[in-house]
């Protein structure tokens, strides 16, 4: 059994009305694939944000290697070590694709020059590697912003639905991504509606309901879980 | 990197890819930091030259092209590079005029003391006034930096005893002189001299503040400050210090305006509130970084230069107009142009797409 990383104790936020997030409570273990499924506005999006300091909890508190992060900043969480995509791609639209990747590396201009090129290679991307992020298809953006995660090196990263609206072609190569990470040993905490994907990929599986952890375990456990049918198929 | 120049389309790519390419880049490209450099030493050479052989008026109109070329440069850094827009230049212009003229009316220093002091005090101001104000964005930015203008001047003005108030200040360089040269016969000369040390001084600055720009521009720090511009939360969120960025920028920015002012000051001869804190200081800054191009190290130079012979040329022909035509260009720009006179001659294969222009 490998230790926590990732530990969200009793976590809260509210907006306005909404309750987003009621006392939730994870643990991420290292090294390992976990999933975090649940119906659209189950608050899987506003947990990320919590997690990565785009948002602050109500209460209760998170730790990452066992140092609580609940209201640093976005940056301050990114260079501990968590890294993440976003939904909806975000890349700099405006930028080049290699200045993307350069922008968000940490060593040398020279060193991270080649990194990008190494990396855009990978993925068959060279071709990219003076094109404005904004011109590069909706499936192209996410590749772009998986490489610039890579770039950061992050120990834990948190990937928001990242096969959603993609073709199975680039699914494909998001998929090998993502397993060159795993590889690495990297952490990943993932959400998606991608059943099958899901439950092939993660070790590990919570399911939001309504901003509650309604359940957790391995996915065949989790498959099999009766609050889990009725969350998603209103049984 | 060579490997920059390899545009062709890889094979791999997807399927549904509508890629707009844009022109391969040419051959000279590499050697286009070198042709930098040398047009950069002929144009300071000239500058150099320039006073010795032209009349009084065109230094001081030549003057007005330098103090431009620092207005919009310095602009760019936070709000060309990092989108933030900025009406704030007014005041930095108005508080270095002031910084500089009071310190000379009251003859603590000398001049050049007293310009670098309005220069480096105006940016130890924007360090304090950024932390609060930087947490805006968008308009709300631009009208805050708008309101600080303003509270500039009704401060200045307010500041009697220190600033003398609405009456302005005389600055006491020409009486100087005056008595220092004995006769009358070298006032003609003591103008003279006086006006090409501002002349020396303002190309002095915009030579630092473009070399800033090329810092910035070719740097990672110019990088991040165009992520920021692009999308600030994905910046933050993967691990761009956006403060520590802004706030160095904005410090940097406030720098030159201030210093301009003090030279302006000098020049002039006599400041007061209404003139020096006028917001036009800020739309000519911004006027000039769009015409030329934002973002870019030599947009603001080229749009210094056209904007100003441009506008005195219109100011000749006639004065009430030149408001008018002065708006309509920066409506024509922002609608037609948005990528300034730069773009469009990058579009034109006259110049190639390169962060380093």
């Amino acid at each position: 059994m490998s230790g926590v990383v990732l530990d969200v104790r009793g976590v809260s936020k509210r907006f306005g009305g909404i309750q987003a997030v009621n006392d939730a409570s994870l643990a991420i273990r290292e090294g390992i694939v976990t999933g975090v499924i649940g119906p659209n506005g189950s608050g899987k999006s506003t947990l990320f944000n919590l997690v990565t300091g785009l948002d602050h909890p109500d209460s209760g508190e998170i730790h990452f290697n066992g140092r609580d992060i609940a209201q640093l900043g976005p940056d301050r969480i990114n260079r501990l070590g968590i890294g993440r995509t976003f939904q909806l791609t975000r890349l700099f639209g405006k930028m080049t694709v290699h200045e993307n990747l350069i922008v968000v590396s940490r060593s040398g201009r020279r060193e991270a020059g080649e990194r990008a090129m190494e990396l855009l290679g990978s993925l068959g991307l060279s071709g990219l590697w003076n094109e404005y992020a904004e011109n590069l298809s909706y499936g192209q953006q996410k590749l772009v912003e998986f490489l610039r995660l890579s770039v950061s090196d992050p120990s834990l990263i948190l990937l928001d639905e990242p096969f959603a609206g993609v073709n199975p072609v680039m699914e494909q190569k998001l998929l090998a991504q993502l397993h060159a990470w795993i590889a690495a040993g990297k952490t990943v905490l993932l959400t998606d509606h991608e059943m099958a994907i899901m439950m092939e990929l993660c070790q590990e599986i919570f399911v939001l309901d309504q901003g509650e952890v309604i359940a957790h375990g391995a996915p065949e456990a989790v498959r099999a879980d009766e609050r889990v049918m009725e969350a998603y198929f209103g049984r | 990197m060579s490997s920059a120049t390899d545009r062709s389309p890889s094979p791999a790519a997807d399927a549904d890819s509508t890629i707009v390419r844009g022109r391969p880049t040419p051959k000279w490209e590499p050697y286009l930091g070198w042709g930098y450099l040398v047009i950069l030493i002929l144009a300071t050479g000239f500058l150099l030259w320039f006073p010795s052989s032209a009349t009084a008026y065109s230094v001081s109109l030549a003057l007005i092209v330098l103090m431009t070329i620092s207005l919009a440069t310095s602009w760019n850094y936070l709000s060309g590079f990092g989108g933030y827009t900025s009406f704030g230049h007014a005041g930095f212009f108005g508080i270095g005029s002031y910084t500089g003229g009071l310190l000379l009316h009251y003859e603590r220093v000398s001049w050049i003391p007293a310009v670098v002091i309005a220069g480096l005090g105006a940016g130890v101001l924007a360090l304090l006034i950024g932390y609060p104000v930087l947490r805006l964005r968008g308009p709300y930015f631009a009208i805050a930096m708008l309101a600080f203008s303003e509270l500039c001047r009704v401060l200045v003005t307010a500041w009697d005893s220190l600033t003398l108030g609405g009456r302005g200040v005389y600055l006491p360089i020409l009486r100087f002189q005056r008595e220092e040269d004995g006769a009358s016969a070298w006032d003609r000369f003591g103008v003279q001299v006086h006006n090409n040390q501002n002349y020396y001084a303002m190309l002095v600055l915009a030579i630092v503040a473009v070399a800033i720009a090329y810092a910035i521009g070719t740097s990672r720090f110019g990088l991040e400050l165009l992520a920021i511009r692009d999308d600030e939360v994905a910046a933050q969120a993967m691990g761009i210090q956006t403060t520590r960025v802004k706030l160095t920028a904005f410090g940097l920015s406030a720098i030159f305006p201030a210093a301009a002012g003090a030279i302006y000051a000098r020049q002039v001869g006599y400041i007061d509130p209404p003139t020096v804190f006028l917001v036009i200081w800020s739309i000519r800054s911004i006027a000039t970084a769009i015409l030329g191009g934002q973002g870019t190290i030599l947009g603001p130079i080229i749009g210094a230069v056209v904007l100003t012979l441009v506008s005195e040329r219109v100011w000749e022909t006639d004065p009430n107009l030149y408001q008018v035509i002065f708006g309509g260009l920066i409506v024509v720009v922002v609608l037609f142009m948005p990528g300034g006179l730069i773009a469009l001659l990058q579009n034109r294969g006259i110049l190639p797409r390169s962060r380093r222009l």
